[in-house]
């Protein structure tokens, strides 16, 4: 029974907000409020998210699992940043800038560190993939991209070069809307999946 | 897109998914073409299973802060039917999100798992947790996990971004499977360039066609071949059109 009633609210929710996006702007105000209860839910779905990790690592300090000391930093940097959070105020400039100056590092040397594997990953791709319809037409791709977009040819300011460049650059636009025509498509079927009950991942 | 083009295109898709769930109830995954990036999964889940230990899952990758994605949930049909199969090996099914929801959405399903296998006690709240609030704590979060004895390999799936590649490359440095599955252009290239098996564009939602997950699957995916078929005539058409100067 509470399953049947989840799917029938669900379908129900689903089909009300597409008929609503749709017939916009008369159901505009009941469209905000839908809205406002998925933003409410989505939040205490992360709350319950957050308690359920930080719950998981106070077990693997409490038990010495192996790498407890990593579950300890993120016990403390949670707690730092929650109680920082909670005692100045989330738009504190102060706490923002605390903030900041941890995590703005670590996310540019992860960017250096994802700079230089592309870099790897890129000539161990020519080193090790076997020879196929696939590879050769990706690698090829690549190594025109690579002289095109590095501005070499452009220098040569000849009419003609400067033509095939430019229906050169066109190829991946017209190929990459091919490919995203394909994935909203999908995006659609699985949203009236849902809408429809035919897809429930809120149950198995 | 205006409205009324909305309204058609939700009306014929939803047409065409009654229409095809009639003409395909008894045989929906026939001729279907298989996949190697996803008939592998299971292979390799089920190899897995035969050693002790089990494949990881990183679904999402979508960055909580900006929009919601529906593509993430993809990726839930697969966990599920992974799940099934290995849910009375010796290690647990394990995934780690980047949402909240997905977290959630997870959890729940493993706990049917868990109650259809009728054992419901073996079911942890642990076996699904969300790692990172935005695309680099995910994979950041992923990274620690990837480096445990239980692991075989790793399956990643959602809205990932180039950034996963570095769980990728760690994958693959510890000889563990691993397979990155996108509905992003450019991740995709990557995950093909560091040696995962290619899924381009729409393929991606081929998974719980591939895996036989439910027959809903195979309609839909017969259902978005034939709306691109007709697409694909719309704009060829549109093309002669504006050559010849009539529109």
């Amino acid at each position: 029974m509470k399953k049947k009633v989840s799917v029938i609210l669900a379908i129900l929710v689903g089909l009300f907000t597409l008929v609503a996006i749709l017939l916009r702007p008369f159901f505009d105000l009941y469209l905000n409020l839908i809205l406002k209860l998925g933003i409410v839910l989505a939040s205490t779905a992360t709350l319950v998210g957050i308690a359920n990790l930080m719950l998981t690592h106070l077990r693997r300090v409490s038990t010495g699992k192996r790498g407890f000391f990593f579950s300890l930093i993120v016990l403390l940097g949670f707690l730092v940043s929650f109680i920082g959070g909670l005692y100045l105020g989330h738009d504190n400039p102060g706490y923002l800038k605390w903030v900041s100056s941890i995590r703005i590092p670590l996310e540019v040397s992860f960017f250096g560190l994802l700079a230089l594997t592309l870099t790897y990953t890129g000539v161990h791709f020519f080193r090790t993939k076997e020879w196929s319809p696939l590879s050769i037409s990706f690698g090829g791709s690549v190594l025109v991209f690579l002289i095109v977009k590095s501005g070499l040819v452009q220098g040569l300011e000849n009419p003609i070069v400067d033509q095939v460049l430019a229906f050169i650059q066109r190829l991946p636009v017209a190929g990459s809307r091919g490919i995203l025509i394909g994935i909203s498509l999908g995006a659609l079927i699985t949203g009236l999946r849902v809408v429809f009950g035919l897809e429930r991942p809120y149950g198995e | 897109m205006t409205n009324w083009m909305l309204w058609i295109v939700i009306g014929l898709s939803s047409f065409l998914m009654f229409f095809t769930w009639l003409l395909r109830k008894k045989n929906p995954f026939s001729k279907l073409r298989q996949l190697d990036a996803y008939t592998q999964l299971q292979e390799q889940n089920l190899a897995a299973f035969e050693k002790g230990k089990r494949l990881i899952f990183g679904l999402g990758g979508q960055s909580m802060l900006n929009e919601v994605s529906i593509n993430d949930i993809s990726g839930l049909p697969v966990f599920s039917r992974l799940s099934r199969q290995i849910v009375n090996g010796d290690q647990v099914p394990q995934a780690y999100c980047s949402d909240g929801v997905l977290a959630c959405l997870s959890q729940s399903i493993l706990d049917g798992v868990y109650k259809n296998a009728l054992i419901p006690e073996l079911f942890s709240i642990e076996s699904t947790l969300l790692v990172g609030a935005n695309n680099m704590s995910f994979v950041a979060g992923l990274l620690t996990e990837i480096n445990t004895d239980s692991n075989d390999g790793l399956i990643m799936f959602g809205s990932l971004k180039p950034e996963a590649l570095l769980a990728v490359d760690l994958a693959h440095r510890h000889n563990l499977y691993c397979q990155a599955i996108s509905d992003s252009p450019s991740a995709q290239a990557i995950f093909y360039a560091a040696g995962c098996q290619p899924v381009i564009g729409e393929e991606y939602f081929a998974a719980g066609a591939s895996l036989k997950a439910k027959p809903i699957y195979g309609i839909s995916l017969r259902v978005q071949d034939v709306i691109r078929i007709l697409i694909i005539i719309a704009l060829l058409v549109g093309a002669i059109v504006k050559l010849m100067g009539l529109y």
